[in-house]
């Protein structure tokens, strides 16, 4: 039986029981402290009308108030707030607090159109009423409250991670014991100009209402990374949100950014332990990030960004206290155990080493987020640019005409020199699909930039129009949109870069070239 | 690029050299022409043995005909499809949409 149904047929038995004309139940609303009609027998216009009562306020609102059952004599409006009792011609009324376990859930109570009085006893059947309506009403919410926290833990944690050239991530998210979702949470995100920001934070407090917060300021902190600021100027204008709109919360968090190809990285830090960094051959370190105060907590503070050099096969490793923190040590011996635990190897691994040497097989007793990235080993080579790269590089401009992708096809095979078959029909596939892109959207001419480094090209297409690239997944009819997932498909790794504004845009791509085991066409 | 000047039974459209940006407008323009002036349901066969290069501009002329076919109850054939062509058609998931005739 559905909660509705169970008051329904508890008021009208009610009703029997005590003789009375009336029955409503008004539930308790956290979030405005005021009493709402839930339920109601012989006035069910009360609850049609979505009837509100703060508390303190009229009958209902001072058994709230009091937590004290209340007998009226008199109904009218100087003893009643709602006028759709006095206007029923209530004659007398008897009400009693919904409470459980010292907690105000609501308020039960009846009335009679007869000026007959209710007694000591009719009041004490009906607070025994209220103790078993007020044990049915909770056990509802809280399955109501692991269901929607369900929902929220599914619709709150990131669905997967990035694919971003040049770098490998990697994320663990753990709640604490017998919970859904908490406070805690990583972010990784890529944003039009190229940026990509990593954060992890933590919201104070536990259960459903921190992993609400939770959720917004993930929110808002994306919003305004989107503006294009750096970190601590994303923090303060977050900041500001949480202390306007989330009074009495408190976050920590950590954000840090960097372009292509991730070398340096801007960090800022609300109150938050710092990140770890690891690089090959190097002991492994704290990141120097001087944290602010937590977000929520002074209101306004000026917030500075750090820099960080991460060298090829650099890692940066960001995590929330529930990593480090134990009941019997202090949280230094926690952080020197993590650093022990972090090494510059594939971030997959590393997230597994440290949730073992950390996490073990306790149950944690706080929530654990994870968000480790390494840029690419030296070894299997930095994702190159042609611009960079000390290969022959050829650049040759191009007018936006139709009959340029020709002549930038042909350019590109001389540049780039003797090639296997399959990678010669690919190359040539791959540049006229950037070519006719740059010639239709760009509309300006466009530079082609080819360089040839051992086994691999890199192609850099860039032009100034202001047309955007977009990866489409067209229809068997659609007749556009295959030129980028050509070369998506196609490309061994390849990207955009915003130059700028007014600047234009690169469209690049490598293809390694050797031994002709590419798929496609032989 | 080369024209269809005989006279086939089914109508035919010869293609060669490179179908791309420059050329893939002229190719649908022929294509449609021939099947405007077919009877209704004769298919249109396009013969790509002499295609040097194709690329997503020549896979939307090959689309914008077979949409220009289906509006008057034809169909667009391949013929002679080179091998890079043939595997281009099944990366971009088309092969299925266009039947060879040989």
């Amino acid at each position: 039986m559905d909660i509705d149904e169970l008051l329904s047929e508890v008021l009208e038995r009610l009703r029997g029981i005590l003789d009375a004309d009336t029955a409503a139940v008004l539930l308790h609303e956290e979030g405005t402290n005021e009493l709402v009609a839930r339920a109601a027998r012989g006035l069910e216009e009360e609850v049609r009308q979505g009837v509100r009562v703060p508390i303190g306020v009229g009958f209902a609102g001072r058994i709230a108030a009091n937590r004290q059952p209340v007998r009226l004599h008199r109904v009218d409006e100087t003893t009643v707030a709602n006028p759709i009792l006095w206007d029923k011609g209530i004659q007398r009324m008897l009400g009693v607090p919904l409470m459980l376990g010292g907690r105000l859930l609501g308020v039960l109570h009846v009335g009679r159109l007869a000026p007959r009085d209710f007694t000591i006893d009719d009041e004490e059947l009906l607070q025994v009423a209220a103790e078993r309506v007020a044990a049915a009403i909770r056990t509802r919410q809280y399955a109501v409250e692991a269901a929607a926290a369900g929902m929220l833990e599914r619709s709150l944690l990131p669905v997967r991670l990035p694919n971003v050239p040049g770098l490998q991530l990697s994320a663990r998210y753990v709640p604490a014991e017998n919970r859904a979702i908490g406070g805690d949470w990583y972010d990784a995100f890529t944003l039009p100009d190229g940026a990509l920001w990593v954060i992890t934070g933590d919201v104070a407090g536990h259960g459903l209402h921190a992993a609400v917060v939770m959720g917004r300021v993930k929110s808002a902190l994306r919003a305004y990374a989107l503006l294009g600021d750096s970190p601590a100027h994303v923090l303060e204008l977050t900041d500001r949100k949480v202390e306007h709109f989330e009074i009495g919360a408190m976050v920590t968090v950590v954000c840090a950014r960097a372009y292509r190809p991730f070398a340096d990285w801007t960090i800022s830090s609300a109150g938050h332990l710092p990140p770890v960094v690891a690089a090959p051959g190097v002991p492994t370190t704290l990141a120097a990030v001087q944290p602010g105060p937590p977000l929520g907590t002074v209101g306004m503070a000026p917030r500075e960004d750090a820099h960080l050099e991460l060298p090829p096969g650099g890692l940066l490793l960001l995590y929330t206290d529930g990593l480090v923190e134990r009941r019997d040590e202090a949280i230094g011996a926690g952080l020197e155990r993590l650093r022990d635990a972090v090494r510059a190897a594939h971030p997959a691994t590393v997230s597994r080493e440290v949730m073992q040497h950390l996490v073990g097989s306790d149950t944690p007793l706080d929530d654990i987020a994870l968000l480790v990235l390494r840029r690419h080993p030296p070894v299997a080579g930095d994702v190159p640019t042609a611009a960079a790269t000390t290969a022959k590089l050829r650049v040759r401009e191009f007018a936006a005409d139709s009959d340029s992708t020709r002549a930038a096809r042909r350019f590109a095979l001389e540049a780039a020199g003797p090639l296997p078959p399959a990678a010669h029909d690919t190359l040539e596939l791959l540049v006229s699909e950037l070519a006719t892109n740059a010639v239709i959207h760009g509309g300006t001419p466009f530079r082609l930039a080819v360089a040839r480094h051992a086994s691999t090209v890199i192609v850099e297409v860039s032009d100034t129009g202001t047309g955007e690239v977009s990866l489409h997944d067209p229809a068997a009819s659609d007749p556009h949109g295959r030129g980028l997932r050509i070369v998506a498909r196609l490309a061994d790794s390849w990207g955009v870069h915003n130059n700028g504004p007014s600047l234009g845009k690169t469209v690049w791509f490598r293809l390694d070239v050797a031994g002709g085991t590419l798929e496609f066409s032989s | 690029m080369t024209a269809p000047p005989e006279q086939p039974p089914a109508a035919m459209l010869r293609l060669s050299g490179d179908i791309d940006l420059a050329t893939a407008d002229d190719v649908v323009t022929r294509g449609a022409n021939l099947l405007t002036h077919s009877a209704p349901g004769v298919p249109l066969i396009v013969d790509l043995g002499g295609v040097t290069f194709l690329d997503s501009s020549g896979l939307s002329a090959l689309v914008r005909l077979r949409r220009t076919a289906e509006a008057q109850g034809s169909q667009v054939l391949l013929r002679d499809v080179p091998e890079r062509v043939a595997a281009l058609l099944e990366l971009s998931g088309l092969a299925e949409y266009f039947p060879t005739a040989n």
